[in-house]
């Protein structure tokens, strides 16, 4: 004799069995789709500060870096002209100029700033052998001798309230670590 | 026939649910559509990353373009839209590329391209967090599009759920001059716009 409800409570089993695997299978689908994305967005983006001084060495990306300078000038109706001036020097200034190089300037807001296309008049008048130097990347780098350091400017503008400046300088190949340099108190 | 009757009212259900389902999702470009903030001429409109206002709107049927000592007129089946103003990034520098004026009929102009770029207009220009700058956009439509206008700025016309800030703008069709001039300055504001005579 078999007993109907023995089948009924097997198929009410398989159902919630299915449910619950349900529960596991979405979020661990939804996870798998996603990691390479959040894994490759993580990558891109400078998380790992290398602190330096102005006039410090450091190494970072396969180059010893020297931030120069990194000064503030007056500029006129209420904003301020910032130029950093760096360097670095490496054995394959070839390997080092083929790696995009973003520089950028934050303060203590957390407003960041991207250097000027042309230099403000205040740096040219001040320091005309900053206009000599490039931007960070290839044409600096091939301008260089290996071992020999590769001269980079950048200049900014920012509000004249500014503060807590901080200059950070991230190769794509060495991200998510950048290295970062804070304005010298005054 | 209880248990047929039980199912086929659950297939009409599902059917009915799918059905209503496919007709009021909605379109991938509705999900996708920028963040609006709206606002009048003359107020600050802000957006998540950049904050803008608009002072004044004025229309001619030919656009004179002063530059480095010479002057060149633009015509137009239709007339020129100038609209002058400022904008300034909150938290990043960045780039307004995509401007329009949205008509009341809901046709859209997209900014000029004759004028040179000896002009210092929107697109081009870069904002830069806690330093307004001044913004001028020009656009070319029917006098019939300038009642009521509005105007629609934004980072990028690619970028979903980005910022839009839209101003609506007092311009009208009874206030088109015949001609203005912009001119280029070497200092202070990069332009002057000058009515004819």
């Amino acid at each position: 004799m078999v007993d109907p409800s023995a089948g009924i409570g097997r198929s009410h089993r398989g159902y919630w069995l299915s449910m619950a695997a349900l529960v596991v299978a979405l979020p661990a689908a939804l996870a798998a789709q996603s990691w390479e994305d959040v894994r490759a967005w993580r990558a891109q983006h400078g998380r790992e500060p290398v602190p330096a001084a102005v006039g410090q060495a450091i190494d970072y990306a396969g180059a010893r870096w020297t931030v120069t300078r990194l000064t503030r000038l007056a500029g006129g109706q209420g904003h301020a002209v910032v130029l950093a001036e760096f360097e670095a020097a490496t054995a394959d200034p070839q390997a080092a100029g083929s790696s995009p190089c973003q520089v950028l300037l934050a303060d203590g807001d957390g407003r960041t700033w991207q250097p000027v296309l042309f230099a403000d008049p205040a740096v040219r008048k001040t320091y005309p052998e900053a206009e000599e130097r490039s931007l960070c990347g290839g044409p600096a780098f091939a301008a260089a001798a290996p071992g020999k350091p590769a001269l980079m400017a950048a200049s900014f503008t920012v509000p004249a309230s500014a503060r807590d400046l901080t200059l950070s300088i991230a190769m794509l190949t060495a991200l998510p670590a950048y290295l970062s340099v804070s304005e010298p108190r005054q | 026939m209880t248990g047929m009757m039980r199912t086929a009212l659950a297939v009409t259900f599902a059917a009915a649910a799918l059905y209503a389902l496919q007709h009021t999702r909605p379109l991938y470009s509705d999900i996708t559509s920028p963040i609006v903030s709206w606002g009048g001429m003359g107020e600050d409109v802000e957006a998540s990353a950049f904050r803008l206002s608009l002072d004044r709107v004025r229309v001619a049927r030919t656009l004179n373009v002063e530059t480095f000592g010479k002057t060149k007129p633009y015509t137009s089946s239709g007339v020129w839209v100038v609209a002058e103003g400022k904008a300034e990034a909150k938290f990043e520098t960045l780039s307004l590329i995509s401007g329009e004026w949205l008509s009341r009929r809901g046709v859209r102009y997209i900014l000029t391209d004759r004028i040179p770029a000896t002009i210092e207009m929107m697109p081009g220009d870069v904002y830069q967090p806690g330093l307004p700058r001044p913004l001028l956009l020009v656009f070319e439509m029917p006098p019939e599009a300038v009642n009521g206008g509005t105007v629609v700025v934004a980072r990028s016309k690619l970028m979903p759920l980005d910022d839009e800030i839209r101003i609506a703008t007092d311009a009208s069709e009874a206030d088109i001059e015949p001609a203005l001039t912009i001119r280029r300055n070497e200092e202070g504001q990069p332009w002057s716009i000058l009515p004819q005579g």
